[in-house]
């Protein structure tokens, strides 16, 4: 079967939300759902686990079933050859040469038309995510029905030729969303923005007792008595660790304290263990700054990490939106960041977090939160405020079913 | 508006505010200058006024998106602070703000508007968006029931009436005529006058209760002081009373 099926075990999800977000952030969700009432709602995408959009759909479906509107989750078929060339898709729409041909794309085709006979997709209202089932609209689409395309990719990059074999699929949709303004392609369809967002009650955001948080922070070996300076990043020369090591260096020559830069391991990106050794000369000889390489599933410990810090930095010179800063501006942290990007629209300077362009900026800065408790708050009190407004699961679903009752109702 | 037994009731409405890209952009303050001149009504309100929807971040006013764009990312405190005083007009006019956010960029000389830029990837690209009107099934039939509606209701609702309306479909508001048709001039003025206040929407609905629970208390006051002598002690231990389980944030009994 193709239907996954989600897991509704342990608390509503709904009431998880109205406590955390507040019940008047719901309400517009709520009134959707009504306006919406009758319809049912179809996911689709290419696997049930692994990866972020996976991970978003089944709290989506499962939240909407709560809310009632009957949602379900339908994942198309491929085998290794469709996966390896949905694979090179996905590279080529970020930016590397594509090394598809025509027998390629009939294979990428065929397995559209297999999903097409495959999947039910029998709801009024169908939401294809991500360009693995993008054809099916043109195969599948019935009267009545409304259909959007949700991209999560960056396109801004995307390599022209591989646009160009996905953009007539796209023709076949009511509407597409993209999640910042810089991804979004030439289309003739209506497209529009719906920033991602963050699960509070993941396990990546969610609250920690105390004692769960020393449980995941003592093994790491850091100073206890030291304020945290974290950065949460891939190793990669964009997010500029590197930089926010010779920050740190010139901040240290004022005001004590601890650098943390935590990442993934980079063993299967040769790029990052290179610039995770960059870091590694930049830091050596400092016994203030530790390197992480934490694997991918670390969510907790990212948690608590993030919990520990006294200032979280994040100081990229290209960005996407970087939800980091959400995630720490979310668990009430004083936020460093490079003003790139979808960054400026989380850090609001001076009321959510404070924006710098130099590494001077950044080492003003990083003096500048730790000696003042006070300014750590409001930016903390404000920044999550900021988040709890903006950037929660709920209202990603919001904006779906807004973008359905446009296109279905007008 | 809807009319049933010879009272006219009225629907409130939220909305979700759908954003789509202008594929527009602006590099250093000289681009700015140039956006503003051509963006349509839309887009200036979007960068202006919708800010007030978000949270207040423990202050009255707002930042708007353009003046947070200069002073936080092209980092030219000064004329961030200007801008953000230009955003502030005595009517919902986006010409009258239009006309004062042109003048601070104009004062700037060209050569100075093209040094101050944004770094690569900071640019402020403007927006413009598709308002998905959203009925809330909250009709109210009397200036109570829209005080009492509009104290739980999301934040959407008061600025769909109050600030969008004004401001985009002008004249005045289809609610703040509502009101005035109800006979309650003084709150139809005080609701009208929320449009270009610049405060926040959670600002505005706090002063509009409170101004609001003043006039009613001191009118239910009134109404008892007509009374006889226990009657009228009796009225003034429930004012009373209910304010004083207001202050404490207590239900009544």
């Amino acid at each position: 079967m193709s239907l996954v099926t989600v897991d509704t075990t342990g608390p509503s999800l709904a009431e998880g939300y109205r406590e955390l977000a507040g019940s008047e952030s719901m309400q517009m969700l709520e009134a959707l759902v009504r306006r919406l009432e009758g319809r049912r709602l179809v996911m689709v995408n290419s696997t049930s686990s692994g990866g972020g959009v996976a991970e978003i759909l089944h709290r989506l479906v499962r939240l909407l079933n709560e809310l009632g509107l009957p949602t379900q989750w339908e994942v198309m078929r491929g085998d290794a050859r469709f996966y390896r060339i949905t694979k090179a898709i996905h590279n080529a729409l970020h930016g590397a040469p594509a090394v598809l041909d025509a027998e390629d794309w009939e294979h990428f085709h065929e397995m559209n038309r297999a999903a097409a006979r495959e999947l039910a997709l029998d709801g009024d209202l169908v939401m294809i995510h991500d360009p693995q089932p993008v054809a099916l609209a043109g195969l599948r689409r019935r009267p009545g029905q409304t259909w959007v395309w949700r991209c999560h990719i960056d396109l801004s990059v995307a390599r022209e030729d591989c646009w160009h074999m996905l953009a007539p699929h796209v023709a076949h949709y009511d509407a597409a969303v993209f999640s910042h303004r810089e991804f979004v392609p030439k289309l003739d369809v209506k497209a529009y923005l719906a920033p991602p967002s963050i699960d509070p009650l993941s396990d990546k955001n969610r609250s920690l007792e105390p004692e769960e948080e020393r449980a995941l922070i003592d093994p790491l070996d850091l100073p206890a008595r030291k304020p945290l300076i974290v950065q949460v990043s891939r190793f990669d020369r964009l997010k500029d660790p590197v930089g926010v090591i010779q920050a740190f260096a010139l901040a240290r020559r004022r005001e004590d304290a601890h650098l943390v830069l935590a990442g993934g391991s980079a063993d299967d990106d040769p790029e990052g263990a290179m610039v995770l050794e960059e870091a590694r000369e930049r830091a050596q000889g400092r016994s203030d700054v530790s390197l992480l390489a934490l694997p991918p599933d670390a969510h907790r410990t990212i948690n608590a990490l993030q919990r520990r810090a006294t200032i979280v930095v994040q100081k990229s010179l290209r960005e996407g939106f970087a939800l980091t800063v959400s995630e720490a501006l979310w668990k009430e942290r004083a936020v460093i960041a490079g003003a790139v990007g979808g960054i400026p629209l989380q850090v609001i300077h001076d009321r959510t977090g404070v924006l710098v362009r130099s590494i001077e900026g950044c080492a003003h800065q990083m003096v500048r939160l730790l000696r003042s408790p006070d300014l750590r708050r409001r930016l903390g009190r404000n920044g999550e405020a900021h988040v709890r407004d903006l950037f929660l699961l709920p209202r990603e679903a919001r904006d779906y079913l807004a973008v359905f009752a446009r296109a279905a109702m007008g | 508006m809807t009319e049933g037994d010879g009272s006219v009731s009225f629907e409130l409405h939220g909305a979700v505010y759908l954003y789509q890209s202008t594929g527009t952009r602006a590099a250093n303050l000289d681009d700015l200058l140039r956006l503003i001149r051509e963006a349509d009504a839309q887009t200036l309100f979007l960068h202006t006024q919708m800010p007030r929807l978000r949270s207040s971040l423990g202050e009255d006013t707002p930042t708007d998106d353009l003046s947070a764009w200069v002073s936080g990312v092209v980092q030219d405190r000064e004329i961030g602070e200007r801008l953000a005083f230009a955003t502030h007009t005595t009517s919902p006019s986006i010409e009258e703000v239009r006309a004062a956010l042109v003048q601070v960029l104009e004062a700037v000389p060209e050569r100075t508007r093209i040094e101050r830029d944004a770094p690569h990837g900071g640019e402020f690209e403007p927006l413009r968006f598709d308002a998905v009107s959203v009925p809330t099934g909250l009709h109210v039939e009397t200036p109570e029931d829209l005080v009492e509606a509009l104290g739980r209701s999301d934040r959407t609702v008061w600025f769909h009436h109050l600030i969008e309306e004004p401001w985009l479909s002008g004249p005045g508001s289809a609610l703040v005529e509502w009101v005035r048709a109800t006979g309650d001039r003084k709150l139809a003025d005080a609701l009208a006058g929320e449009a270009a206040s610049g405060y926040s929407v959670a600002e505005s609905r706090t002063r509009i209760l409170r101004r609001w629970q003043r006039s009613h208390i001191g009118r239910r006051v009134a109404e008892a002081s007509d009374r006889g002598g226990l009657e009228r002690s009796a009225s003034g231990r429930e004012v009373v009373g209910n304010l004083a389980r207001r202050l404490a944030g207590r239900k009544r009994p």
